[in-house]
């Protein structure tokens, strides 16, 4: 049985994505991921912003401190993170990538 | 000067270069407990955490996050916030999940503690360490955040003594005390996986976004600072099933047991979120059978399966169940909840006219021909002066310890019974998930402590339902009917001056 | 293989066992197709209770609860059943009598 297989199941696309808090410092990065992230798709829950990709989700720290004209270390990333959707397959000084192991 | 260690070298040096080799005693002495469950591990340091979180930066973030969170608190308390919420039935929700979440998080943090005291691998020990004291962090802004409403509003006093006596809070309590009493890392499928990473967003997302939308500031800003700590917690999830699968074949079927177990335990604890958010809410963010479709069946079934079928992990038992059920649990549960109001620590009502067109629009297929009736029927009790309540106790499942209220798969309008034997004793179940859990383990579960029978055996202060509700620790004007309650009678005097809306 | 791993010798008495009711035990009665009542009832009863008995004191006080329902049971068109068994209840009999023992399901149904 597959995932798809599930009675009474309707597969739909899959993705990745990411929820972060609906703030200030929140926006700039998904104005950077959706810079970086051409695919990206941004949809809105009260408080939650939601940023979804089909394959994978970069987040570049160049890129975001160009949007939030100051320096940003990924780490601060954990001041805007509600949850995610996906594998978190990097994170380093200078890019988190989440993706899915298989394709 | 030295360069200045990257993010990936600060975590090795931190976790695996301060972890050492026990010399005065045998490694099994030291670490007891990650062996008897059969799982093998050939490679410690096989582990991976993608957050990479190291102490100093967990000291930095963390407080940072409970200034801000201290902040709002003392805006909120110095503005009379509470009078600004949608509803005073909104709060009904907050005090279920004071009753119910909270003591789940000061138990997350006990054995998380346990779990960063005897896991061999440092990068684990490292990762429970952070999540154990999370987790006492939750435990305490939850807190924290809920205690200005205590001073206006009833049900928020006693959330302690209710979580080990009242019967619904045995459903979250029992699901907690049979992770923690299984091994350390059925304890790390069941809580980190199946609950942080498969189900939690069911819990949390909707109702953060539920308190945002419903002015509840409180409960928002805690929220979104716990759920950024969840998210460490998700990954901690991930990466163990990966890792106990990636370690050896032979763990594949051991993990795929406690899935399916675990799975139908979460699912099961669930059904009072979806009852929260279908009915408590006043304004209502999405339905429970929208957040299941998009958090489970598209977020977890479509997209994390596909991931774990290479190892040869199936989704697991009941999902069908579950997904016919999206269609019922909530209006099943709900209504429990309205038959026994009278010994609940929160207030319940009939929806509104347009709460319940609402419902319609929502569920098609179920609503109308099978749960607006009853609440019709309610309605005419109450134009009569009166209120239905079920007078008396309910069956319960041996298992989720949930009233025998759900219905078969493919009937609504009757109740799934199921049942087994164990050495001449009779045991009922609420569903061929929680009889399986059952009959794997009946020398667990034949030790449920199950509320109803307690009260029959003597133990809950007395025979009279007035003698039980005080050894709950519930007081007058905590339970019943919500109109007419001490709440909606503050409420309305509170708002008298407002503009109507 | 085995993917339980109980240690040898973990066995406990079970927590709700007859033997602690006495001569009292527990019995759920569930009304089938009324689901105005979320669940089925449980009640202590003692085993020597004539059926009348409980059904005066236990069933009539808390189905009742739906009234204009419940007036329109007569003994003629209820079908009882006890553990999914067909079952004729007698007033003057004792619940034992009538073979219930310590945590049965009694339903019953409107038929008519």
């Amino acid at each position: 049985m597959s995932a798809s297989t599930v009675e009474g199941h309707i597969a739909k696309e899959r993705f990745i994505g990411v929820d972060l808090q609906d703030h200030e410092e929140a926006r700039g990065i998904v104005k950077a991921i959706v810079r970086d992230n051409p695919e990206a798709k941004v949809s809105q829950i009260p408080g939650v912003i939601k940023v979804t990709c089909h394959h994978q989700l970069q987040i570049n720290r160049a890129t975001v401190e160009q949007e939030l004209r100051h320096e940003w270390d990924t780490q601060e990333f954990n001041m805007s993170i509600i949850s995610y959707i996906g594998d978190i397959q990097e994170w380093d000084d200078d890019h988190i990538l989440v993706k899915w192991s298989t394709d | 000067m030295a360069r200045k260690l990257g993010l990936r070298e600060t975590y090795a040096a931190m976790t695996r270069g301060v972890n050492w080799t026990p010399s005065y005693v045998k490694e099994e002495e030291a670490f007891p407990y990650h062996q008897f469950e059969g799982i093998k591990i050939h490679d410690w340091d096989k582990w991976e955490d993608p957050f990479r979180m190291t102490v100093d930066n967990y000291w930095k973030y963390q407080s940072e996050k409970d200034r801000r969170l201290y902040a709002v608190l003392d805006s909120f308390s110095q503005n009379q916030g509470h009078l600004n919420i949608s509803d005073g039935r909104y709060l009904n929700a907050i005090k279920l999940f004071l009753q119910g979440v909270t003591p789940l998080e000061y138990m997350a943090h006990r054995h998380f503690m346990f779990i960063a005291r005897y896991m061999p691998g440092p990068g684990t020990r490292m990762a429970a360490l952070c999540q154990s004291i999370d987790e006492l962090r939750h435990t305490q802004i939850e807190i924290h955040s809920m205690s200005p409403y205590n001073k206006y509003y009833s049900g928020f006093h006693s959330m302690r003594k209710m979580h080990d006596r009242v019967w619904y809070l045995s459903v979250p309590k029992s699901y907690f005390d049979d992770a923690v009493t299984a091994g350390p890392f059925e304890f790390l499928t069941a809580i980190s996986f199946s609950f942080e990473y498969l189900l939690t967003n069911l819990l949390f997302v909707p109702f953060m976004s539920g308190a945002a939308y419903n002015g509840d500031l409180p409960t928002t800003t805690f929220g979104f600072s716990a759920q950024s700590d969840e998210s460490r917690h998700m990954t901690l999830g991930l990466q163990v099933i990966k890792f106990l699968l990636e370690q050896d074949e032979a763990n594949v079927p051991i993990v795929q047991r406690w899935l399916d177990k675990w799975f139908w335990r979460g699912y099961r604890l669930n059904s009072l979120v979806a009852a929260m958010m279908d009915y408590m809410l006043p304004k209502k963010v999405m339905s429970w059978k929208e957040a299941f479709e998009l958090y489970f069946e598209q977020q977890m079934l479509d997209g994390l399966f596909p991931d774990l079928a290479r190892y040869g992990i199936k989704p697991p038992m009941g999902v069908e169940q579950a997904i016919k059920e999206k269609e019922k649990i909530s209006h099943e549960t709900y209504w429990a909840l309205y038959n026994f109001g009278f010994a609940a620590a929160f207030n319940t009502w009939i929806p509104t006219n347009s709460e319940l067109d609402w419902m319609t629009e929502k569920y098609p297929a179920t609503f109308d021909r099978y749960y607006r009736p009853r609440y019709e029927k309610a309605q005419k009790i109450v134009d009569e002066n009166g209120r239905f309540f079920m007078l008396g106790l309910p069956q319960l499942c041996q298992v989720c310890q949930i009233p025998m209220i759900f219905t078969e798969p493919d009937d609504p309008g009757k109740i799934c019974f199921r049942s087994s034997t164990y050495k001449a004793e009779k045991y009922h179940f609420c569903s061929d998930g929680c009889k399986q859990i059952f009959d794997w383990e009946p020398e667990k579960y034949v030790q449920s402590w199950l509320p109803v029978h307690e009260i029959y055996k003597g133990n809950c202060g007395g025979p009279s339902v007035p003698e039980v509700l005080d050894w709950y620790g519930i007081q007058p004007g905590d339970n019943g009917e919500y109109q007419g309650s001490v709440d909606q009678l503050n409420w309305a005097s509170w708002h008298k001056d407002f503009a109507p809306v | 293989m085995s993917v339980v791993s109980l240690k040898p010798g973990y066995e406990f008495p079970a927590r709700d066992r007859a033997e602690l009711f006495g001569n009292d035990m527990l019995v759920y009665t569930h009304w089938v197709g009324n689901l105005m009542f979320s669940a089925a009832a449980a009640f202590r009863v003692p085993q020597g209770m004539p059926w009348g008995d409980f059904k005066a004191n236990m069933l009539d006080g808390l189905f009742g609860g739906d009234a204009p329902a419940y007036r329109q049971l007569t003994p003629e068109n209820t079908r009882w059943t006890l553990n999914d068994q067909e079952f004729s209840p007698a007033n003057d009999r004792s619940l034992a009598d009538l073979g219930i023992t310590h945590k049965d399901l009694i339903k019953f149904e409107q038929v008519s």
